[in-house]
């Protein structure tokens, strides 16, 4: 029997306290079971009862690929126009690999606000540590990504006939990615039970974010003025580094990478101790 | 903190904004400590206590008293606005049983996922998930997602990995009402041995007779605020002379809005006022007798056709007026009338039902018989004396008096439920050990050959 004794006062705990990385983590890594556990559990929830059960995973991304290249390559025609002598479904799938990266940013951005809500149980009923339900969103996400970039792979082995080597930088400009998904999501989840409004704005700035990344255009065709605008969202430097690193052979934009890194470092920071701070105040709420 | 100390309680208090619109919410946040738009409700205030170790406490209340919102801020998943908590331990808290049970999942799955929110690792969990389903008794179901289970089975699979968790404070929120009876006394010997080994454990419940059998403190909670600690026995009585004065039967009408606070404080002397223009208006005599007002919250109702008032009834044990009595104890009940017009013969009747409503033991003779062989006369008073031996079970009791024209034979009065009684067991003896509805005078014994 473990002898720690709790403390329940209204107290407000110092924002510092989260702050340690440490620390944090330490929290986190205490509750990898459930994590696990809860992962399992959404991805498995989501197909539980089905017929075809996991295939479905495979289906829409596949489907999806095909349907780009059929548009892309043979009704638009369309070229990239990054690197020479570029092959013709070149576009299609530089478009569904931008795709899946910013599937595993919006997966967790979109299901975020509701995410607590959705949960009344675990706020009111049982001693539940809320923080990592967005790691099990984070979780699934990653899961359909990896499914995602698999497609893709077995798509440019098929049409491009090759596998570059750089992909062994593809969990390096995922880190920034994990990162702000984290963070926002875990912002999101605890404005989301204050704020009811947050679920219906963020599916418009997920729409508008979307567009606003490179997914259908390189950043090279955005013109120079705008640039700097583009670099304000993470997402552009992730995207443009997940091009390069996974379709073209090239290693990352170290520069931007690093930018990126720190940006999504704060953002996971701030959304952990908002989380973490405001978590108190759910059972009054919901 | 004292080692032996599993909870300490210190002047805790949970406050609630209650706003009259959403929209006052909305202000409230864009006016920082200017004008109010919220009314204070104090849900719990100024609560103290303390739990050992291997002690249970009982904490009883009206609905709306605050026992969940101590729970609650005991188990950590509410933040009190003042005072302080301080638990020893892992707690575990049964607030609505399989609370943490996904019913898309199986019995297997959920036991594991319960055991991992309480931080218990998997392999652990393993040693004793067999015992743990052996509790429950559902082996047959264990690989069945848990929405196919029967409300018994979902209930005892949650309960057994509850309990089977090894938390040292184990919070119990008014579920043990579920399982059939088999299945609680198991729970409770379970309990019992929990608490041997040191667990402490907090119960909230209606069930009166647990409180008194099987906590060794109790709490009575009282809009918010403690308004009895100690022993068991004299929080129960005190409970239940409060409860009858109300005129709020235990048990009746008031389970189905429980444990939502009411944010009315004005609610309960409000319904007082209304209770003591009713007694006035049935008791002219002695000014304090018991009758049940017609209220929504009871069964009972008076009809008369006017030729017949019920002046003064009460129910006497000895000499004192009483409300609770004692297995075997003999009780008499005292109703007065006063006729507005001359009757021939009447009929008069008296039943005992219980909280179910159905009929115990009724008795009914002619005024004739009972030795009054004139009529009665406008204005005049008449005085029925019932006396009778209450072997009964422990339990809530209602009487019901009736008076019937015999000439006409026309229904005078009749008062449904007027008067209630508790009958409760002396304490040395254990009330679940008797079934049925009568307590009978008996002996049990055993002999070896």
């Amino acid at each position: 029997m473990s002898d720690e004794t709790i403390h329940i006062n209204a107290t407000p705990i110092s924002a510092w306290r989260y702050v340690n990385p440490l620390t944090s983590v330490n929290n986190l890594l205490s509750y990898r079971d459930l994590i696990l556990q809860f992962t399992i559990r959404e991805i498995q929830g989501r197909y539980k009862g089905t017929y075809l059960g996991i295939i479905w995973a495979f289906i829409q991304p596949l489907l999806l690929l095909v349907v780009y290249t059929f548009v892309f390559t043979v009704v638009f025609k369309a070229k990239w126009g990054v690197i020479a002598n570029e092959s013709r479904a070149e576009y299609a799938l530089t478009i569904f690999c931008g795709m899946v990266i910013y599937g595993i940013f919006s997966e967790c951005v979109a299901r975020a606000p509701s995410l607590i809500l959705a949960n009344p149980n675990y706020v009111k009923k049982v001693i539940f540590p809320l923080e990592i339900l967005p790691l099990s969103v984070l979780g699934l996400s990653l899961f359909n990504g990896a499914i995602g970039l698999l497609i893709y792979q077995i798509g440019a082995l098929l049409l491009l006939f090759r596998i570059p080597l750089s992909l062994l930088y593809v969990p390096l400009i995922l880190l920034p990615l994990v990162m702000l998904s984290l963070g926002l999501s875990w912002f999101l989840s605890a404005l989301g039970v204050f704020i009811r409004d947050i679920g219906q704005t963020i599916n418009i700035i997920i729409t508008v974010l979307f567009f606003m990344s490179p997914i259908f255009y390189p950043l090279s065709r955005v013109p120079e003025q705008f640039h700097i605008v583009m670099r304000l969202n993470p997402l552009t430097n992730i995207i443009e580094d997940a091009h390069r690193t996974i379709i073209w052979g090239q290693p990352p934009d170290w520069l931007w990478w690093g930018i990126t890194l720190i940006i999504s470092y704060l953002v996971m920071q701030m959304g952990y101790v908002w989380f973490m701070k405001s978590k108190r105040a759910f059972a009054d709420v919901i | 903190m004292s080692s032996n100390l599993a909870i300490l309680v210190k002047n805790l208090g949970k406050l609630y904004q209650i706003y009259d619109k959403p929209q006052d919410r909305l202000k409230q946040s864009f006016f920082h400590g200017g004008k109010k738009f919220y009314k204070d409700f104090w849900a719990l205030q100024n609560v103290s206590f303390s739990l050992d170790r291997g002690e249970a406490i009982g904490i009883i209340g009206r609905n709306g008293a605050g026992k969940s919102t101590l729970l609650q801020i005991i188990a950590g998943t509410l933040i009190p606005t003042e005072g302080e908590v301080s638990v020893n331990g892992k707690v575990a808290a049964m607030l609505e049983l399989g609370s943490g049970f996904n019913l898309a999942f199986t019995g297997r799955e959920n036991v594991f996922l319960s055991g991992s929110i309480l931080g218990i690792a998997r392999e652990e969990m393993e040693k004793r998930f067999e015992e743990i389903v052996n509790f429950a008794d559902i082996w047959n179901f264990i690989d069945q997602p848990v929405k196919i289970y029967s409300s018994g089975m979902y209930a005892r699979l949650a309960f057994a990995t509850a309990i089977n968790v090894s938390a040292s404070v184990l919070i119990i929120d008014e579920i043990l009402a579920v399982g059939d009876m088999g299945f609680q006394r198991k729970c409770y010997r379970r309990l019992e041995e929990l608490i041997e080994d040191g667990t402490s454990i907090l119960f909230v419940t209606h069930a009166i007779g647990i409180v008194r059998t099987f906590c060794s403190k109790a709490l009575y909670l009282e809009a918010g605020r403690v308004k009895f600690i100690g022993s068991p026995k004299e929080a129960c009585d005190l409970y239940l002379e409060d409860i009858l004065e109300d005129n709020i039967p235990v048990g009746i009408g008031s389970e189905q809005n429980k444990a939502k606070p009411t944010y009315n404080p004005g609610k309960n002397s409000e319904s007082k006022a209304t209770i003591e223009k009713a007694l006035l208006q049935y008791c002219t005599r002695c000014g304090r007798c018991t009758p049940f007002p017609k209220s929504s919250s009871t069964s009972s109702f008076i009809q008369s056709n006017g030729q017949v008032e019920l002046v003064c009834v009460k129910l006497m044990s000895g000499d004192t007026e009483k409300t609770k009595v004692t297995t075997g104890d003999y009780i008499n009940v005292r109703c007065r009338f006063r006729f507005s017009s001359v009757i021939e013969e009447l009929y008069f009747g008296f039943l005992i039902r219980d909280k179910l409503g159905q009929d115990i033991f009724g008795v009914s003779k002619s005024s004739y018989s009972l030795g009054l062989q004139k009529p009665i006369q406008a204005g005049e008073e008449m005085e029925f004396l019932v006396n009778i031996k209450v072997d009964l079970r422990a339990g809530d009791y209602f009487i019901t008096l009736g008076i019937r024209d015999m000439t006409f034979s026309e229904v005078l009065f009749y008062g449904h439920d007027i008067l209630m009684f508790s009958v409760i067991r002396p304490s040395e003896e254990d009330p679940k050990l008797i079934g049925g509805i009568a307590d009978l005078p008996h002996k049990l014994t055993i002999e070896s050959f």
